[in-house]
């Protein structure tokens, strides 16, 4: 943490940058929370810890006051690198602090782990494939690290960071997860046509609109998203199911080629919609058609061609 | 009217229940927690501290349908269908109750009453269940009201205790229904010792108390300009989350649907937290930043809405701290604009 902080005091000192965006720890442990520092000062209160799992580079969408600095972790960089490429953002603008990083707690699964106690959690630390939680009242558990941390960290195999960004603090993990890709797809590819009707629709069924999936996702970036377009309309006010799908396939849609499975969307809804699903397919045949992995390319999915591209749909 | 009902009897109750109204309660499905229809027992979930969706839900629906309508090139027919169903809900709680007292007060505001609402709320039966153990986003003794229920507003409440349900009715409608499960079941009326365990879980049982929100209604006016009001909201992603799960929040759009020969028109709700929701057909645009979208809901709530309506328009319930996708907790924003406004 110290090493993190003394960073960013340096690159006010040296007057590199005039805001860093990262975490700080409200009350409870667990209770992190995105801000914007623009004072020396405050850079004391920047934190790392298991439980920061926003997305950073959502904050830049919006962002006029740059140069800054910003703290990704190697899920945002890929969201990042996404930006830099549709020219969204300029790199010289940015100084970019690299998180090397474990895995990410998922709330509401150490919710159904702890229940009410969660607010005594005073630290967690995740060591190869356990999770050591500490509390108040002194107690230590031990728990398997699946039952802890996000369905997207399971997967994350590539956690590069070197290559771009200005400087990466922590050490590199030592464990990687071995779970095999897009299980959750091929569970969904294995039912009938009525079945993934079923299934999708009654995760969509209890969909408020409340957007959350699309403010909070780096890459949705439109000035006019297609969901607040009246004239012509593209989707229906109501909350019919058939309004609910053709909104959610949409947007899914509309991250084809680009979605770099930060797992934002599907941690931000209020009513548990597994969102990451939708794009995972779509990055599955991305993967298995055209070896095409975003984030990760120098190449932007949908602005390239090449002759052997296979046309099996058209 | 109080009544005690051994452990086991609850679901008789249910089954009794059940035989006349449609029956809406907390239940599981996955990792959701719904407030949805229940055909039997075994789905009600009474552990469900608050479901994901409020009570509103139920009364102010999502989206509705007003009329729908067919037109032919001499004349119009405008159909109205609006059936609602003596319903019960149970299971719910003191917050969402209190939530409902803002939208009647809304929703007959001045004399213009707004039917389709008020039939709901009169044919609804409400059955609440006192919190014994709130969380930590809970914070309804801000506001008065006692998680233990029986502020008023609910017809039953009743309240685990060690071995038994203390049932107690606060409406005509209440008393009716108690009365009638005395004569069905024969349910004995409560001891000394069980008023006695109730009081002393009454007394025990606090959330967080935020002091002096009453201050907050001529604070945020004064205080429209102050810059805290950019750095509370920098986190801000201006989605509805919090509107659209809090108990009160109760905007709305009304838009027709239709083709050339017929259609219909709905209500859905909205939310003052897209920047939509205040843009003109003009181009104009009075509330284009975050950070004023987030000042008016926070106005509305603490100032505007108890200055025309005589109540505050929040209930505690911490809904909005603990779905928010961007960490920000109105009980901090609270204590921080009453500590830093003058």
């Amino acid at each position: 943490m110290k090493e993190l902080q003394n960073i960013v005091k340096a690159l006010f000192k040296e007057d590199k940058i005039k805001s860093v965006l990262g975490y700080v720890t409200e009350d409870y442990f667990y209770n992190v929370k995105p801000v914007k520092i623009s004072k020396i000062e405050d850079s004391e209160k920047l934190t790392f810890n298991p439980f920061c799992v926003y997305n950073l580079v959502t904050y830049l969408k919006k962002e006029k006051d740059f140069p800054l600095a910003i703290l990704v972790k190697p899920c945002d960089i890929r969201a990042l690198r996404v930006l830099l490429l549709e020219n969204q953002l300029v790199r010289s603008n940015l100084f970019i602090i690299g998180l090397n990083c474990k895995g990410i707690i998922d709330k509401r699964k150490i919710t159904t782990l702890f229940h009410l106690e969660i607010s005594q959690i005073e630290s967690a630390e995740i060591l190869d494939r356990n999770v050591k939680f500490k509390f108040n009242s002194g107690k230590e558990i031990l728990e398997d690290i699946e039952k802890c941390i996000s369905e997207k960290c399971l997967v994350c195999k590539d956690r590069e960071l070197e290559g771009d960004c200005d400087i990466v603090v922590g050490e590199k993990p030592a464990y990687l997860p071995s779970s095999e890709d897009f299980l959750e797809v091929k569970e969904l590819e294995a039912l009938s046509l009525e079945e993934r009707a079923e299934y999708w629709n009654k995760a969509f069924r209890d969909c408020l609109r409340c957007y959350a999936c699309i403010k909070v996702c780096p890459l949705c970036y439109c000035e006019n998203c297609f969901v607040d377009k009246t004239t012509p309309q593209w989707v229906a006010k109501n909350y019919e199911i058939g309004t609910l799908r053709d909104f959610h396939i949409i947007r899914a849609f509309h991250l084809a080629g680009r979605c770099i499975d930060c797992g934002e969307c599907q941690r931000v809804c209020p009513v548990n919609i597994p969102l990451r699903r939708l794009n995972q397919k779509l990055r599955k045949i991305l993967k298995e058609e055209y070896n095409y992995t975003p984030g990760k390319e120098n190449e932007i999915f949908l602005g390239s061609f090449s002759p052997g591209d296979p046309d099996r749909f058209l | 009217m109080e009544i005690i009902v051994p452990k086991d009897k609850l679901k008789d109750i249910f089954e009794n229940i059940k035989e006349r109204f449609t029956v809406f309660a907390p239940q599981k499905d996955g990792d959701k927690k719904l407030l949805s229809q229940v055909k039997a027992f075994k789905e009600v979930d009474l552990s469900i501290l608050k479901t994901q969706s409020s009570l509103k839900e139920l009364l102010f629906p999502r989206f509705e349908i007003l009329f729908d309508y067919k037109w032919n090139k001499k004349e119009i027919t405008i159909k109205e269908d609006n059936v609602v169903k003596p319903q019960v809900v149970l299971g719910i709680r003191a917050c969402d109750i209190r939530g409902l007292k803002v939208l009647d007060n809304l929703f007959s505001w001045e004399n213009i009453k707004d039917n389709l609402y008020l039939e709901r709320r009169q044919k609804t039966v409400l059955i609440t269940q006192s919190c014994l153990k709130p969380d930590s986003f809970c914070f309804c003794q801000s506001f008065s009201i006692s998680p233990v229920g029986g502020e008023g507003g609910e017809d039953i409440n009743f309240t685990e205790l060690s071995d038994c349900y203390l049932f107690r009715s606060f409406s005509y409608a209440g008393e009716k229904l108690l009365k009638e499960l005395i004569e069905e079941f024969s349910f004995s009326l409560p001891a000394d010792k069980d008023k006695k365990a109730f009081e002393e879980l009454k007394e025990k049982t606090t959330t967080s108390k935020i002091a002096n929100i009453e201050e907050l209604a001529i604070k945020i006016k004064r205080n429209f300009y102050h810059n805290l009001w950019k750095d509370i909201s920098w986190s801000c992603l201006n989605c509805g989350i919090c509107t659209y799960t809090c108990p009160t929040c109760h905007c709305f759009d009304i838009v027709d649907e239709s083709n050339d020969r017929e259609g219909r028109r709905i209500r859905c709700w909205d939310s003052c937290m897209f920047s939509h929701f205040t843009a003109m057909a003009s181009g104009c645009n009075p509330r284009e930043t975050k950070e004023s979208r987030f000042r008016q809901r926070l106005a509305h709530k603490f100032s505007y809405f108890p200055e025309n309506l005589g109540i505050v328009a929040c209930t505690g319930c911490g809904r909005c701290i603990e779905l928010c996708p961007a960490g920000i907790n109105l009980q901090k924003i609270l204590t921080k604009l009453g500590r830093e406004c003058s």
